[in-house]
């Protein structure tokens, strides 16, 4: 029963993992917590609702939701928030603009796809796996596989091409790295994309794990996430990725052990034991708001 | 003229601070702007690599407009920049900065030589390669200012107070390599506190005072001058 419930968890913290990372990613270049991604999440699981139901098949449908999802997210910067850098705006200017940005997100999807609840259909096989008295669904497997895989293709093109260079040049020093030569916004616009083909990536699995999606479904996910990253240390994404399966696993032990009415809490319960012992998270640098 | 400045206006938010500057930088010179904190000097090469606006005026780079242009616009035409502070990227290594400095360069032989070049000039960059900026000393970090606005070989550069808080014997050290890379063909737009240093190894230079140009010459003759003696170089 335990161990099952591990399964169950890490299945589902790969999904808070992989919008965890869009938090982070932002986060890192913009020092700004983009509370508009919990509804770039829904709005990617929308559209791959959509792009799926028109039948070129699962993985074209998802790649053009990536797309479409990307470029959701250089749209929004392009339009709400580079004109706010470009004024010297306060941070806590962007950080409501977020919000905004988020709900109007969730109201235009309501609008044109309906609030209700829609049926996903399974993205995977709908074969399980028997060990013992454990039993694991493929979508569960592929959900791990799908996220490792996803979190090492991030890990690489941050830290080891020319444009994750300049991303974490940008992330200490955007005047300095302006004056050499790099487009800071252009940087930028590439962080949202990225953020927003996670994000994707993140609503396609969950959607299709618990087979339903719904406009507002990034509303509890998007805290968790956000949750997930804070908890991992913001800006990080191994701690992205640890905290979202901790949070993931935590969700799942709650459910099982004290009941479904405390599956929410919980996460955030460890969230604030975490903070106090280590105010950064887990893999947070102590630096990071000095540069 | 490489470098021309021509009646620059700049508001620093509120605050007035050039009033109408003109200054030229002919290929191949070293010119140095002095002047006491506050009088605008590194208002000036903020606004003529476009990280500060002007409201009026114009700066041009090989006959080419440049007024106002962006930053990182500025360092494909060919100006390098080692910015007041010197900057650095704190938690990237030495060499990842200076790949950083090379950033608008493609050819892998280019960024080859850019490497040789700012390790020749400085061995003790060379040394540290995969030191965390953030833990080089001073002037160590002063060094990789220089050498990283170097990896875009430009032809021009623009240092602003490359001797700010540094041991003297990195002083002597800077601008000794200042002048070498002269010497390479790189011409040099300097600003310095250090009055004394900044003459003693420039062609030309500019009094700069209350955001006017109050005195320009050979620096030998303005190093002489002795209302420059008196308030500048502490003698008199």
């Amino acid at each position: 029963m335990l161990i099952q419930q591990v399964f169950n968890g890490l299945a589902l913290g790969m999904g808070y993992a992989l919008i965890a990372v869009g938090y982070s990613l932002v986060f890192g270049i913009l020092r700004l917590v983009n509370f508009s991604h919990g509804a770039i999440y829904a709005f990617g699981a929308e559209m791959a609702m959509l792009t799926i139901s028109l039948k070129f098949g699962v993985l074209p449908g998802i790649l053009a939701a990536m797309i479409l999802t990307g470029v959701l997210g250089i749209v929004i910067d392009k339009v709400a928030l580079e004109p706010l850098r470009k004024k010297k705006s306060p941070q806590i200017a962007s950080l409501i603009t977020t919000i905004g940005i988020s709900n109007i997100i969730t109201n235009l999807l309501i609008v044109f796809i309906g609030s209700e609840k829609r049926n996903f259909q399974p993205i995977f096989s709908q074969t399980t796996v028997t060990i013992g008295n454990i039993s694991i669904s493929m979508t569960q497997i592929m959900m791990c596989i799908v996220s490792l895989l996803l979190m090492s293709v991030l890990m690489i093109i941050v830290f080891k091409t020319k444009i994750g260079l300049a991303m974490r040049a940008c992330e200490q020093n955007p005047k300095a790295a302006n004056m050499m030569g790099i487009n800071v916004n252009f940087v930028i616009s590439f962080t949202f994309f990225l953020a927003g083909i996670s994000a994707t990536i993140a609503g396609a699995l969950v959607s299709g794990y618990y087979q339903i999606v719904y406009p507002n479904m990034g509303f509890m996910a998007g805290l968790k996430a956000f949750a997930a990253a804070v908890l991992g240390g913001i800006g990080s994404l191994p701690g992205a990725l640890l905290g979202g399966l901790i949070v993931g696993v935590s969700e799942s032990m709650a459910a099982t052990f004290l009941g479904s009415t405390y599956r929410d809490s919980l996460a955030f319960i460890i969230l604030i034991m975490v903070l106090i012992i280590r105010p950064h998270g887990l893999f947070g640098r102590k630096g990071i708001t000095k540069v | 003229m490489m470098l021309s400045v021509r009646n620059l206006n700049t508001y620093y938010g509120a605050i007035y601070a050039l009033k109408g500057i003109d200054i030229d930088v002919d290929k191949g010179e070293i010119v140095s702007l002095i002047g006491s904190n506050g009088a605008g000097k590194t208002t000036l090469l903020n606004t003529i690599s476009g990280v500060v606006k002007s409201s009026k005026g114009q700066v041009t780079f090989k006959d080419r407009d440049i007024t106002n242009i962006s930053p990182y616009q500025l360092t494909k035409m060919g100006v390098g920049i080692s910015p007041e502070g010197r900057e650095v990227f704190p938690e990237l290594t030495v060499e990842e900065n200076l790949r950083i400095g090379a950033y608008i360069v493609n050819d892998k032989e280019k960024i080859r030589s850019g490497y040789d070049r700012v390790y020749e000039l400085f061995p003790r960059l060379k040394e540290r390669t995969k030191q965390q900026a953030g833990t080089l000393s001073g002037g160590e970090q002063q060094m990789l200012a220089v050498g990283r606005a170097l990896m875009s070989d430009p032809e021009i550069l623009l240092l602003d107070e490359p001797s700010l808080g540094l041991a003297p014997n990195y002083v002597t050290l800077i601008f000794d390599m200042i002048k070498e890379i002269n010497k390479q063909g790189v011409t040099i737009l300097l600003i310095e506190q250090n009055a004394n240093m900044a003459l003693a190894s420039s062609d030309r230079a500019y009094v700069i005072e209350n955001g006017l140009v109050s005195m320009s010459g050979d620096a030998k003759d303005i190093a002489n001058d002795p209302r420059v003696k008196k308030a500048y170089l502490g003698l008199g």
